[in-house]
């Protein structure tokens, strides 16, 4: 008898002569579905024996072996043990359920992903529901690269897969119980390959409830279908907008012109109620229309196909070039060393800027004290501004305009109570001095941005895509720790120096022995795109560690500190060697 | 903006070239010697003026079976030796691993399932199977009488291990030497081909 075969998936047991072995002879079976039998000596073998016996032997075995129906066998091993389950205990008519064909793997071997890379074929399933019932898209976990020597990299599942999709359920359910059926077939390999497949079912009965079941299997996160994402969800995160609105006050992009605001406010506070309140609205109205502006240019892109992220704009040189330029130009003005030569409107709108006594100009500041906080992408935005970017337009607009909120609230509650400018000092000399120190904080806001344009035009390095990169570094079968930053991006920054470069750190990736992988945004790489938006994030930061024993990847927050990063990098510790 | 797109665009292009092959589609075929199983060197430069099949094999590889136990694959072989078409059939599989556990397996096997190439030739080193960026077994190439490279990637267009669905697919291997052999240009050069990983040694 011919050894290492291909073996078959059968829904009955053959005996192959000494014991019984389940499977069948390659050349056979392979996408026929049947497994045609064994070997021409043994067929002889069989037909001698009494018709009764045999059909006795082969219902004992059928009911000795209920998962070998679904089960694929070779040299004596299970290699794969297919069978579908669901993510409830019993079928709601109207409500939609998640099936999946839930694969056991014989540890070693692998089946493949949707884009299997270099070799292997994609897992798949070919589905036979009832009328009335209709599977959605594949859902695929994430997948493991293996690099195979000749420098081949695939994408890869051991252990197990659980291949899911979900199904809508009719309204109107006539039967009791409904049987789902499927075929799922794959290409299982170690060292050699072998093609394999099951037709697996399950029958779930129908009711007015069902329980939650397999939740250890089924993915955690929510898919992003429209409105089933929950409203609970929905004003979470409007909830995280508007905090992270009120937060980019405080950004150090954003505080400097700011400040130019508070003085308006002081000068306000002898002012008459109503028109500060006016003045309050009209700041509040040029956040809002930034926003919603934003917001727009965003759901528009997004229909037309581009691929958009929240501070796309710094990663222009001409927009960083000509921000920079102005600011330079109205820090100067602050220090008192020159008057810009502006048209009269624009000389009009720059000392309203300063004095903010004018609707116009307030509208102007709070759309331009807007612009200058894109790229601090606040801690509660960058989850929140994720959700939104995968939603529909209308969920764009109204998340964008629970930030736009936040950020304008300090001044309209000013505007609304000047009493509470009590707390803001008087006028007098100070003012000066205050203006002027603005004025050297706007200069060094202008000179950062000065030094972002000369990165993003001045000579590049060359470099590879990231995640050519990213996998290399994966298929080491070492931790991972991905630094996802731009030069634009002050809160990366701030980490990088007060928290990554640290001493306490830069020891504790030492001991755990991981690589450290910058992931450079500041020109806009579509892979790191991609793999920003994988975890529902607009911008950055974003920090991700890959643990070196191929788990779940860790995202740790925006606001780092070095216990954190020491801890959770101590917590994956380091690969047996 | 435009900038950052264009850049995107450059690199996905780039990382889909690089993914694809080590060789490039147009350029002069690289040259290598190696020795078939009867112990004789060929040369691809002994070829030129000849168009050239480059197929890797690994006869335990249920996509290389897929197209032997039809028959599929002597069929192209007979045919195209038949109009002096040059076909080498490599086997890059390390000593010892599937495809060549022992030597010879390669030639053996092929004969006995009736394959009919020019010569089998003996890769257990990897080397030409690296110069070429062969991944996949079964793997293609197609080299012209000028000795440049005109088609490389899978043998067909359906990627499942079923024989049956050879007759419905499109042969990416005839159809570049037909449309080559006519004097027109080839309308596939390149696709992603499709099989086993070439079991090279670690």
């Amino acid at each position: 008898m011919p050894s290492g075969n291909i073996c078959c998936w059968q829904y009955f047991c053959c005996p192959t002569g000494l014991g019984y072995e389940v499977g069948c002879l390659d050349g056979r079976g392979i996408g026929g579905g049947g497994c045609d039998f064994c070997s021409e000596p043994l067929r002889k073998v069989v037909v001698s024996f009494a018709m009764n016996f045999l059909r006795r032997l082969l219902l004992v075995l059928f009911l000795m072996c209920p998962m070998l129906g679904r089960a694929q066998f070779h040299e004596g091993k299970i290699l794969v043990q297919a069978e579908m389950i669901a993510d409830v205990t019993a079928v709601v008519p109207g409500k939609p359920i998640r099936l999946a064909a839930h694969l056991k793997l014989h540890p070693g071997w692998h089946v493949y992903s949707k884009d299997p890379g270099d070799s292997g074929i994609p897992t798949k399933i070919e589905w036979k529901l009832p009328a009335g019932f209709t599977a959605g898209e594949l859902v695929w976990p994430e997948h493991i690269v293996i690099k195979e020597p000749g420098n081949i990299v695939v994408n890869a599942y051991h252990d197990k897969l659980v291949l899911g999709a979900p199904i809508q359920v009719p309204a109107d359910i006539k039967e009791k119980e409904i049987t789902f059926r499927a075929k799922v077939s794959w290409l299982v390999c170690e060292e050699i390959c072998i093609p394999g497949d099951a037709e697996i079912e399950l029958t779930l009965p129908v009711a007015q409830s069902a329980e939650p079941a397999n939740t250890d299997l089924f993915p955690k996160t929510e898919t992003r279908t429209g409105s089933s994402g929950g409203a609970t969800s929905l004003w979470q995160n409007l909830l995280l907008g508007f905090l992270g609105g009120l937060i980019l006050n405080v950004m150090p992009c954003v505080l400097p012109v700011i400040a130019l605001k508070i003085l308006g406010f002081v000068h306000q506070a002898g002012q008459s109620r109503g028109r500060s309140l006016r003045l309050g609205l009209a700041f509040t109205g040029g956040v809002f229309a930034f926003f919603l502006g934003l917001a727009a240019l965003i759901a528009g892109l997004r229909a037309a196909g581009t691929e958009l992220n929240w501070a796309f704009q710094f990663q222009n040189p001409w927009f960083v070039g000509g921000m920079a330029a102005v600011l330079l130009a109205f820090a100067l003005s602050l220090l008192g060393l020159f008057e810009v030569a502006l048209p009269a409107g624009m000389n009009n709108a720059v000392s309203r800027m300063g004095n903010s006594e004018g609707y116009g100009g307030t509208f102007l500041h709070g759309m331009f004290a807007t612009l200058l906080a894109t790229p601090c992408t606040a801690p509660f935005l960058g989850p929140a501004l994720g959700y939104a970017l995968g939603q529909s337009a209308g969920i764009i607009f109204v998340m964008f305009a629970a930030v736009a909120a936040g950020m304008s609230f300090p001044y309209l509650v000013l505007s609304a109570k000047p009493e509470w400018l009590r707390f803001i000092p008087k006028p007098g000399p100070w003012m000066i001095r205050f203006k002027q120190f603005m004025g050297v904080l706007l200069l060094v806001s202008a000179i950062w941005l000065g030094w972002v344009l000369w990165k993003q035009v001045g000579p590049q390095p060359v470099r590879e895509p990231f995640q050519a990169q990213l996998d290399r570094a994966l298929a080491t079968g070492k931790t991972v720790f991905v630094d996802f930053t731009a030069d634009w991006c002050v809160n990366c920054k701030v980490n990088e120096k007060l928290v990554l470069n640290t001493r306490t750190v830069q020891d504790a990736l030492r001991e755990n022995d991981v690589i450290f992988l910058v992931a450079d945004w500041t020109r806009g790489d579509a892979d790191i795109t991609a793999l920003l938006r994988k975890f529902e994030r607009a911008g950055v930061p974003l920090y991700v560690i890959y643990p070196h024993n191929g788990g779940d990847p860790v995202v740790l927050p925006e606001l780092l500190t070095t216990n954190l990063v020491r801890e959770a990098l101590n917590k994956i510790g380091r690969p047996s060697s | 903006m435009k900038k950052a797109l264009s850049l995107s665009f450059a690199t996905l292009i780039a990382t889909a070239a690089l993914s694809f092959a080590a060789v490039k589609t147009g350029e002069a075929a690289p040259d290598f010697k190696l020795k078939d199983y009867a112990g004789k060197e060929h040369a691809l430069a002994d070829f030129k003026g000849k168009f050239v099949v480059l197929e890797w094999v690994n006869h335990g590889c249920p996509f290389v079976k897929k197209h032997y136990d039809s028959n599929n694959m002597q069929g192209l072989q007979k045919d195209y030796t038949a109009k002096d078409v040059v076909w080498l059939s490599i086997c890059s599989s390390a000593p010892g691993k599937q495809g060549n556990a022992k030597t010879g397996e390669a030639k053996e096997t092929g004969d006995a399932k009736g394959a009919k190439p020019t010569s089998v030739l003996n890769d257990e080193s990897g080397d030409v199977g690296r110069l070429y960026g062969a991944r996949t077994t079964p793997q293609m190439y197609v080299i012209n009488p000028e000795g440049k490279l005109i088609y490389q990637g899978a043998i067909d267009s359906d990627s499942t291990p079923d024989p049956k669905a050879i007759a419905g697919a499109t042969n990416y291997v005839k159809a570049a030497l037909d449309e080559a052999i006519a004097g027109k240009p080839v309308t596939t050069a390149e696709t992603k081909s499709y099989g086993c990983s070439v079991k090279y040694a670690k």
